[in-house]
């Protein structure tokens, strides 16, 4: 078995009185695609947030390659090697697709500030750098014909991707992909499943994925691990999950009338 | 018909959440819509509360069109929703948060007999009617959200999402309120991620998948239909 | 200890006033989530009318004051109506901003109706004084008591007790839910605003008995007053606000016995900074600052950013016609019109930074450009620097200032940055104008030498190359900043600052880095200003002016690079243009900024945004925010 590149312990996170997450465990491996599923309000998100240390967790701990992710700021996330997404869309609105990929690039630049305000020439260099860059992630995710739209102006799926090409323009190891397929049409779907192949195949990147698309998770998922009321419920391929009573209970509701 | 739509269109700005959705809520009947996240179920009950503008198609109640009505009138007319996440008034007492069911839609007079069928219904609320609603478990602070809408008096309500979040055995409750609720002569609107049990709760349900409706028939049917069943686990 | 009892029970009178301006900040600000820059209006238009009731028609005091109380709720109606509610989707700066253009419309009608000067609100008013034990108290003093006791108790017995009450205190809560019970919520904010505004009225005419004065700007001065203690108390809490304005009147009268008179109104700001800085959420406030709502102003699309490139005629077309200017003004007066012109533009450009960009609403940009006039001014004259020295030292130093005013900004979002600046602002002024012997105090600081060029001092037309120079200068250090990966992360910041964390840009970062900017291109225009002038004084550097600065930017269009300098420029320009009408000066320049925001809300040079307004079919709908 290879190394954990993610993995959670014990991990839960109280809101009030409410436990939105309880005691959850589990790991990712390095260049693996696993998904969460489970009914809404099941905890999922507030995982990704933890993670992702938008919000300290109340118990439990989170490394990352061999780093502890508790307590770090959110900034701070992206240096460790973690790119994520967000379920309702946290793109900038009013830059284009391209600059939106180029924020995400911020961090790679290096032109000290009186470089920038001459526009020296390692300013320069680095400028045409970073351009590039962000031109091979425009390719990399279909994006060239929009690349200079606005994105508030481009459809729900192209914004989904935009997002996507932002995360990867921070280099990340892992991918923290929230619900990629809400707001798709069936077509935008197909290639987006596509795509996340494609990242994991030939960028080599590990995908964590929160998803209700069952058809999508199913098709590409490793590993599926299965959350209800903030605990995970089950864990295992998607063959295993399917045919789990728990989990056909979770998602048609537990109780039988 | 009680309530109607008809080829429903909602957008938010460029996105397109409901396409040519129509649905029928008969009198004195229970419908459900059930679909995975983001389908536009919300959506729709928000437009027939008039809370968001349908790009096209028309929304009518008893023969007359809604359409362009401001939220608060379309609940004074008897269309009263208990929207998602239950939305209580946190600072509010109970029985703050109960009256002003009734001071909105002004059935004042009326008031201390709903409050009777309510206690009834949800006997947890009467004990607990002097706290602040914000100290209220979730499940709690759901009976009150459908007590609340209740004292409204209403001819239909929409029920969004009353099931999230609660554990099984409370979601039980609900469900069963839901019944009484109805039986005692109010139509319901029901949305639900449960399918299981909107499903079975429903005289008649409609399955809607990004934004159109893909199967409809009575409940206890689509419950029957493994295809359904199967399209919308995966 | 007979004094320290006087003193407090001198300050809970003083402070039972600013506890029922600051109900009514508190009451709007629940409800409405916006803060009332327009409640001074009620304080003046109350004294008012209550003078004219008893002074011209010889009513009862009795009478009189609840004339005035009434005329305050008519205030109130006027300014939800007008300056609120059509701006209720759109960003928080819009409806500060109107507010605060009909309140100064409204001050300056009663400027001109009752003339500048400091008037008794009644010269029969007596007030008998009574020995209480060891403390002296004058009837006004326990008039005052009983109307602030009996208003808080009305207002909580409302509140607590009646159906309308807990309607008002649902809709602060969740005005989705409650509109979908059917309550009219658009009714009932109207309604609390026109009772915040009594609220006001009521603290007014109270503190005109008290002193038996009043004069037209008395309502700006308890505003702030109100907004101190409204803040000290937690912004949302009704008894966070009595409980703050108690202690606000409290430490004002031990201050001005204690430690000195000329002190007494910096406390209020002190304290509003104060409190932000150690907890934001006030002494009472429960909630997190996470309810507080995001500036919206991301509902506007920026404005392309022009290329750094001299062969753009954008950009070199208006430099060249700058730079011909004076051959054909030729005339002092328009050529003096011209260098204010060139100055206001290079501040609202350094403020577009701030407010167009990072998106904060920032009340306190005449902090910079006084710290910038005053620096050069103190080391050129005190101590001798030669003038081109001292104004680079105090173009650096206001950076440097920059970034220690960004600090306690951090923290803070949305209405909070907006007191938080306002109150810094308004310690940096009060430090001018009561740190004498640095300072010299309201006198100011008289015969700052002129800068020399080539063996001789500037001139008029020399002073105009100069701050053209300067505007030049500065126009180019932002649009290099904004076509770099730091001004692209200042963009994205306005948009989304979690989606700008998560791809590990830190905001605070962003943040420091054009406060240090901005506040330097600030300080040379100051630096500029005070040589320019040869005397400073605090008066241009009051935290009202830093709004004048805000509505500068606004109405040019924000985020927008030539809106701000033309917005700078045109406002600049308005009241020389208008001194011609000098009575309504003030009058029409308040009306303009409403109009403008009213009718073109992204501003003359802004982009518009798509939201539909109020009026349109979808009028009354949700705004959307999230889909899902």
């Amino acid at each position: 078995m290879r190394n954990a590149l993610l993995e959670v312990t014990d991990l839960s996170r109280r809101f009030g009185g409410l436990t939105a997450v309880d005691g959850l465990n589990f790991h990712v491996n390095d260049g693996e695609i696993v998904s969460i599923i489970g009914p809404n309000g099941a905890g999922k998100t507030t995982a990704f947030n933890l993670i992702t240390c938008i919000y300290p967790p109340s118990a439990g701990a989170i490394s990352f390659d061999g780093l502890n992710l508790v307590g770090l700021p959110l900034h701070r996330i992206a240096a460790a090697g973690i790119g994520r997404t967000f379920q309702n869309l946290r793109v900038f609105a009013n830059l284009t697709a391209r600059e939106n990929i180029l924020v995400g690039l911020t961090r790679h630049a290096r032109a000290s500030f009186l470089e920038t305000l001459f526009h020296g020439g390692r300013f320069r260099a680095e400028e045409e750098a970073l351009a590039a860059e962000a031109d091979r992630l425009v390719a990399l995710l279909d994006l060239t014909p929009v690349a200079d739209q606005l994105v508030r102006n481009l459809p729900y799926g192209d914004q989904r991707r935009v997002e996507i090409a932002r995360a990867l323009a921070t280099k990340p190891k892992i991918l923290l992909l929230d619900e990629p397929a809400a707001g798709m049409t069936p077509p935008e779907i197909e290639e987006l499943n596509g795509m996340i192949r494609r990242l994991r195949d030939e960028l080599g990147k590990t995908v964590l994925m929160v998803e209700h698309h069952m058809s999508l998770v199913m098709e590409i998922s490793d590993r599926i691990i299965v959350m209800d009321q903030g605990r995970k419920i089950a864990e295992g391929t998607p063959d295993e999950v399917r045919s789990n009573p728990l989990v056909i209970s979770a998602y048609l509701g537990s109780g039988v009338v | 018909m009680l309530l109607e739509t008809r080829d429903l269109h909602v957008s938010y700005g460029p996105i397109v959440a409901v396409r040519g959705v129509s649905l029928a809520i008969p009198q004195g009947q229970i419908v459900s819509i059930v679909g995975a996240n983001g389908a536009g179920k919300s959506t729709i009950v928000r437009a027939i509360s008039g809370e968001l503008a349908p790009a096209r198609g028309e929304i009518v109640y008893r023969g007359s069109t809604l359409t362009g009505l401001p939220a608060f009138q379309v609940a004074r007319r008897g269309i009263v929703q208990c929207p998602e996440g239950r939305r209580v008034f946190a600072g509010l007492t109970v029985m703050e948060n109960l009256r002003l069911g009734a001071y909105g839609r002004g059935q004042l007079a009326q008031a201390a007999e709903t409050l009777e069928r309510i206690f009834t219904i949800f006997p947890r609320l009467k004990e607990r009617r002097t706290q602040l609603a914000g100290t209220l478990s979730g499940g709690e602070q759901q009976m009150l959200a459908i007590g609340r809408a209740m004292m409204a008096a209403p001819e239909i309500l929409l029920l969004d999402e009353p099931s999230l979040g609660l554990a099984p055995i409370l979601v039980q409750t609900m469900f069963e309120a839901i019944r009484a609720i109805n039986a005692g002569g109010t139509s319901v609107l029901l949305i639900e991620q449960n399918a299981f049990m909107a499903l079975n709760i429903a005289h008649y349900a409609y399955v809607l998948r990004t934004g159109t409706v893909v199967a409809e028939g009575k409940g206890m049917d689509l419950l029957k239909d493994e295809d359904t069943i199967r399209a919308y686990l995966g | 200890m007979d004094l320290l009892l006087q003193v407090i029970a001198n300050g809970l009178t003083v402070g039972g006033t600013y506890a029922l301006g600051a109900i009514g900040v508190s009451l709007v600000f629940g409800v409405l989530n916006i803060i009332n820059f327009g409640q001074g209006a009620s304080y003046t238009v109350a004294a008012y009318i209550a003078m004219v009731l008893m002074v011209s028609a010889g009513a009862p005091v009795v009478v009189a004051f609840a004339g005035g109380i009434v005329a305050a709720f008519v205030v109130g109606w006027i300014v939800e109506r007008i300056a609120v509610r059509p701006l209720r989707d759109q960003p928080l700066l819009m409806s500060l901003i109107t507010t605060m253009g009909l309140g100064l419309i409204i001050e300056n009608l009663a400027h001109f109706i009752f003339g500048p000067q400091t008037q008794p609100l009644s010269p029969t008013l007596t007030a008998d004084v009574f020995q209480l034990g060891m403390i002296t108290v004058s009837t006004w003093e326990l008039v005052t008591l009983a109307v602030v006791v009996a208003a808080i108790a009305c207002l909580h017995y409302v509140l607590h007790h009646t159906d309308f009450g807990t309607a008002v205190r649902a809709v602060a809560e969740d005005r989705r839910a409650a509109q979908l019970l059917g309550i009219d919520v658009d009714r009932l904010i109207v309604v609390s605003f026109c009772i915040a505004s009594a609220m006001g009225g009521a603290a007014g005419v109270l503190g005109a008995a008290l002193y038996n004065s009043i004069y037209p700007t008395m309502g700006s001065l308890s505003m702030t007053k109100a907004f101190a203690a409204s803040v000290l108390g937690g912004m949302e809490q009704i008894a966070g606000a009595i409980v703050g304005g108690l202690l606000l009147g409290i430490a004002e009268s031990v201050t001005s016995v204690y430690l000195s008179s000329a002190w007494r109104d910096a406390i209020a700001f002190g304290l509003l900074v104060a409190v932000l800085v150690v907890k934001p959420t006030g002494l009472l406030g429960r909630r997190g600052l996470d309810k507080v709502e995001r500036t919206n102003l991301s509902i506007f699309p920026l404005p392309p950013v022009p290329k750094l490139d001299l062969r753009q005629p954008l950009l070199a077309l208006p430099i060249a016609i700058a730079i011909a200017l004076p051959l054909v003004v030729t005339d002092t007066y328009y050529l003096r019109i011209l260098t204010i012109m060139a100055m206001s533009g290079t501040i609202a450009l350094s403020l577009n930074l701030i407010a167009g960009f990072a998106g904060l609403v920032s009340l306190g940009h005449a902090a910079f450009y006084g710290f910038g006039a005053y620096a050069t001014a103190i080391l050129s004259t005190r101590y001798g620097v030669p003038t081109w020295i001292s104004m680079g030292i105090a173009i650096a130093a206001t950076g440097v200032f920059g970034a220690l005013f960004a600090w306690p900004m951090m923290r803070l979002r949305g209405h909070y940055v907006a007191m938080g600046t306002f109150g810094l602002s308004g310690v940096v002024w009060m430090v001018m104008l009561n740190w004498v012997d640095l300072t010299r105090g309201p006198m100011g600081i008289r015969a700052i030498p002129a800068p020399s060029f080539f063996g001789s001092e500037l001139r008029g037309v020399g002073f105009y190359y100069l701050i053209l120079a300067i505007l030049v200068i500065s126009t180019f250090v932002v649009l290099a900043l904004l076509n770099s990966p730091f001004g692209r992360a200042l963009r994205a910041m306005r948009d989304d600052e979690l989606g700008m964390a998560s791809v590990g840009v830190d905001p605070r970062v962003i943040k420091a880095k054009v406060f240090v900017v901005s506040a330097a291109i600030a300080g040379a225009a100051g630096a500029f200003w005070a040589h320019y002038i040869s005397f400073i004084s605090p008066d241009s550097f009051t935290p009202v002016a830093s709004i004048s600065y805000l509505a500068m930017v606004v109405l040019g269009g924000l985020g927008s690079v030539p809106g701000a300098i033309f917005g700078g420029a045109v406002l600049a320009a308005l009241p020389e243009l208008l001194r011609f009408a000098s009575e309504y000066r003030l009058a029409i320049y308040g009306l303009i900024m409403v109009l403008i925001i009213l009718f073109r809300t992204q501003g003359l040079l802004g982009r518009r945004h798509d939201i539909p307004s109020r009026k349109a079919p979808v009028a009354r709908r949700a705004v959307v925010k999230e889909v899902g």
